[in-house]
């Protein structure tokens, strides 16, 4: 290094320590990122100390870490100092007025998923005073939840009102040291979702993030936090099958799950977020980290998938099956059209004695598309009589796709049992041809096909979530077949 | 690990590495000492793999990258070898045997002339015409790791076996890779497999330790190349003592309507590590690859095999099955990757695991990877035990627990 340099450095480095300041009354942040940054979200949101530490902490641990290599998608590398790490929710005047306003496109797409005029304005981000009285039905739903002892509110309340169950569990399924992207969100995250429901309860409704106020705005590192205790049972769903307007490009959001005794935990999601033009300009990066842990006896947690945005899906919702008898489940629908890259998958850790798992991925590449399913199933020394069960299907679509597999299977007992199948075709052309004969073009038959290979996926959707996700399908693969 | 562990590791083949550099230098080639150097300056750049190495999570080679290993022994034990070429000894075949790795016409039977047929001490070669082989070891295609690197820096000797003449040989090549004399030692040997338009081939491979052998690590590199129309049935059985390491490379090329059929077994051996990678690289071509590894005690055996679908029209088929009891440890890792434009290709994968016992480990990883569409790639794999069921039926008719476990 030469004199000049350092010495530019040094003079960069000093007006650091003591010329920059936040100022706590700022409505957003200009880019950057540096612990002052992770003050300021903690400031902002009334955080109590403890939370305050553990993002500093997380946020030094990150800077001691290097970006994983490994996965099967590329993109340019991401300058973290570029973005800006708090923005307040838009106030009404800076959002768009009307449809009007709004890329005929997404509104075509709105249309044809047959989405109600109002609800197209609140997914638009369109400044309504009344959107379809969500807030009266949060409100009311939230009454009836409380009733019962249930939990359901953002994270940042949370912490506020239920800081001893917050402190309890959070990082303790996935600690901060976890991952790259888990300790980034860990230092910065800025709202999510908190569930905790009580013994004995059975979760009368499908929670969803959907009727949560603010939902709509927790922003690009979002926080979900979900404890299930003795014999409760939940199903919470995520995202929308309507594609979201978005401004942020990397989405890092971290979900844990905690289910004890008999406890049951059912989570499922839909993502379309937006996943660039057909050259791949643009489009949103999804890299979650989603873990959740079977604590208790006999719990179970089940996750389904079904990812059909963002340029580049890398998540892997894994189980650890740390008590006697609990059972994981991985459903997955991952398609990849035009320019996405996907990968994702499961990894189901078995710990406990009699611990069983079940993987059903279904993964579709049409276009330039690049679909790889990636997973773990590990039994440790302690998992007497563990079984596994996965199955993963790939569907290709035109010859420039790609689908890749990669299993990794671990057993250290001499009483597990472990199944795997994986295949990869192409839509038969005489199926085609078959359903053409009758009548139906070629894009419904390519349609129905799809939706049929998807079908022990879907099967395992709530209704409503099902039927929007298998017309969303038909969608994303309009065009794909000439 | 750092660099400067890693450096350290590599001391003793560096003392090695200096000797062949001076002994072959001005008499070598000039191309041939070029690849040697080239092959060793990418082994020193990286050295041993460690586990961080994706190719090699699961197997730990610390043990090969400690030892300091001294160059074989020249002495011959006639009586050992001899011994030990006769607990494998394969009826009807041609016996081709080379000691620590250099070919030893004595212990050799190779018979009466085939036609069509040469069978060559790489050395003999090398001292005769070397050009001939300028296609194999000038292209370091076999190349592809820090294992592959040290061969072709370091081999000295090995066989090189050609059919020529669209004919089908019809007695068995048997090659008995035997190591003897005591101590820790280290041989590079390489073979040479090239068969012809239309020809066909059975080449047996055995690998075993003579009686009292110390600590031998076998690094052997096969370059296999099957022409038109040609066949090779390739079976290897690692049989060696129970203190051997052995790494080895095979790499075969494909060529239009060739096939390539391989059978590799894994009985002996403390560290084992088979690399396979064939590449089917014209329409029609075609390999089927089977494998069985039986472990027990502290035995480590890594199965890695890529098939490599470059053409359209291909197909190929693997199994591989492994047994493992006491504290062995088994792996297996298949990869397919079929290429852009490799359409109508067909492959399958199955991996199927019996655990014995309680800290016996098996992993196993099977792996797609696909750049085409109108393919049919399936794999499968399973871990599981013996079923109490059957074994309950067994003895219900009067088998015994062991012979029912056995049968």
């Amino acid at each position: 290094m030469s004199e000049a340099t350092k010495s530019i450095e040094a003079l960069a480095n000093r007006e650091y320590k003591h010329g920059w300041s936040v100022d706590f009354e700022a409505e957003s942040l200009p880019p950057g990122l540096n612990e002052d940054t992770v003050r300021f979200i903690s400031r902002k949101k009334n955080e109590p100390e403890w939370m305050l530490e553990w993002r500093l902490k997380a946020f030094r641990h990150w800077l001691t870490m290097t970006e994983p290599k490994w996965q099967n998608v590329a993109f340019p590398p991401i300058d973290y100092q570029a973005s800006s790490y708090y923005s307040a929710p838009k106030s009404a005047a800076d959002r768009p007025k009307s449809l009007d306003e709004i890329d005929p496109a997404l509104l075509e797409v709105y249309e044809k998923l047959g989405i109600p005029l109002k609800e197209q304005e609140a997914l638009a981000g369109i400044a309504v005073d009344a959107v379809m009285d969500s807030v009266s039905v949060a409100t009311t739903f939230r009454g009836k939840l409380a009733e019962l002892g249930i939990v359901f509110c953002s994270i940042s309340e949370a912490m506020r009102e239920h800081g001893e169950l917050v402190r309890k569990y959070l990082g303790t399924v996935v600690p901060y040291t976890d991952n790259y992207y888990a300790a980034l969100n860990s230092a910065v995250f800025s709202d999510g979702s908190f569930v905790y429901i009580p013994k004995g309860v059975r979760c009368p409704m499908e929670l969803s993030t959907y009727f949560r106020i603010n939902a709509s705005k927790t922003g690009q590192f979002e926080r979900t936090l979900i404890i299930a205790d003795d014999d409760s049972y939940v199903s919470y769903l995520e995202g929308c099958t309507a594609p979201m307007r978005d401004e942020n490009q990397l989405h890092a959001a971290v979900v844990e799950l905690v289910a004890h005794d008999r406890a049951k935990i059912k989570y499922s999601t839909v993502q379309n977020w937006y996943p660039g033009d057909e050259n791949g300009k643009g489009g949103i990066y999804n890299f979650v980290t989603k873990r959740g842990k079977c604590a208790g006896k006999a719990s179970h947690i089940s996750w389904t998938q079904v990812e059909t945005g963002s340029s580049i899906t890398w998540k892997y919702p894994s189980c650890v099956l740390l008590g006697d008898d609990s059972v994981g489940e991985f459903y997955s629908v991952a398609l990849t059209a035009h320019r996405m890259q996907a990968d994702t998958g499961t990894k189901m850790i078995h710990i406990g004695k009699n611990t069983k798992s079940t993987i059903v991925s279904k993964g579709i590449s049409a276009g330039h598309g690049q679909n790889t399913y990636r997973g773990l199933v590990k039994f440790a020394k302690s998992a007497e009589n563990a079984r596994n069960y996965s199955q993963c299907d790939s569907l290709l679509i035109g010859s420039d796709c790609g689908a890749h597999t990669f299993p990794y299977i671990e057993n250290q007992t001499s009483t597990g049992r472990i199944e795997h199948e994986a295949s990869t075709s192409k839509i038969g052309e005489d199926q085609i041809f078959y359903c053409q004969q009758r009548g139906i073009s070629a894009e419904d038959a390519v349609s129905m096909i799809v939706n049929g290979f998807c079908k022990e996926v879907f099967k395992e959707l709530p209704m409503e979530f099902a039927v929007e996700a298998q017309k969303l399908l038909g969608l994303k693969l309009e065009g794909a077949v000439g | 690990m750092t660099a400067a562990e890693t450096s350290l590791a590599r001391t003793g083949f560096e003392a090695l590495w200096a000797a062949k550099h001076e002994r072959v230098r001005g008499r070598e080639p000039s191309w041939l000492l070029q690849a040697r150097e080239n092959a060793w300056a990418l082994f020193a750049e990286r050295g041993f793999p460690t586990r961080a190495d994706e190719d090699w999570r699961s197997t730990n080679v610390a043990a090969i990258a400690n030892t300091a290993y001294a160059t074989p022994s020249r002495s011959l034990d006639a009586k050992a070898v001899q011994a030990a070429c006769a607990s494998v000894a394969v009826p009807g075949s041609v016996r081709v045997v080379l000691v620590n790795g250099r070919f030893e016409p004595s212990a050799s039977d190779l018979g009466a002339p085939q036609h069509g047929l040469t069978i060559e001490s790489l050395s003999a070669v090398l001292a005769s015409g070397p050009e001939t082989l300028r296609g194999h070891l000038a292209s370091q295609r076999s190349t592809v790791n820090a294992f592959s690197a040290l061969n072709a820096a370091l081999f000295e000797d090995g066989l090189r076996l050609r059919v020529s003449g669209r004919v089908a040989i019809e007695r068995p090549i048997h090659v008995i890779h035997v190591t003897t004399g005591p101590g820790a030692f280290a041989l590079h040997p390489r073979l040479v497999v090239e068969v012809g338009n239309g020809c066909e081939l059975e080449l047996i491979e055995s690998f075993v330790g003579a009686a009292g052998v110390g600590t031998a690590f076998t690094n052997v590199v096969q370059d296999v190349r099957i022409d038109d129309a040609a066949t090779l049935r390739h079976v290897r059985i690692v049989e060696d003592a129970v203190t051997a390491q052995h790494v080895g490379m095979t790499r075969a090329a494909v060529a239009k309507d060739g096939r390539y059929a391989s059978v590799a077994i894994t009985r002996g051996g403390a560290l084992v590590r088979n690399d396979l990678y064939v590449t089917l690289d014209a329409p029609g071509a075609s390999c089927a690859l089977d494998g069985l590894y039986a472990l027990d005690g502290s035995q480590h055996a890594d199965q890695h095999t890529t098939i490599e679908h470059a053409a359209p029209h291909c197909s190929s088929t693997e199994l591989y099955r492994g047994i493992v009891d006491g504290k062995s440890r088994g792996v297996f890792y298949g990869r397919i990757i079929v290429r852009h434009g490799a359409l109508k290709t067909s492959a399958e994968q199955e991996n199927n695991n019996l655990v014995l016992s309680n800290e016996a480990l098996v992993d196993s990883t099977p792996q797609l990877e696909i750049f085409a569409d109108d393919v049919q790639c399936r794999h499968g794999s399973t871990i599981g035990q013996i079923d109490e069921a059957q074994t309950y039926y067994l003895r219900s008719r009067g088998i015994g627990a062991d012979e029912a476990r056995r049968s």
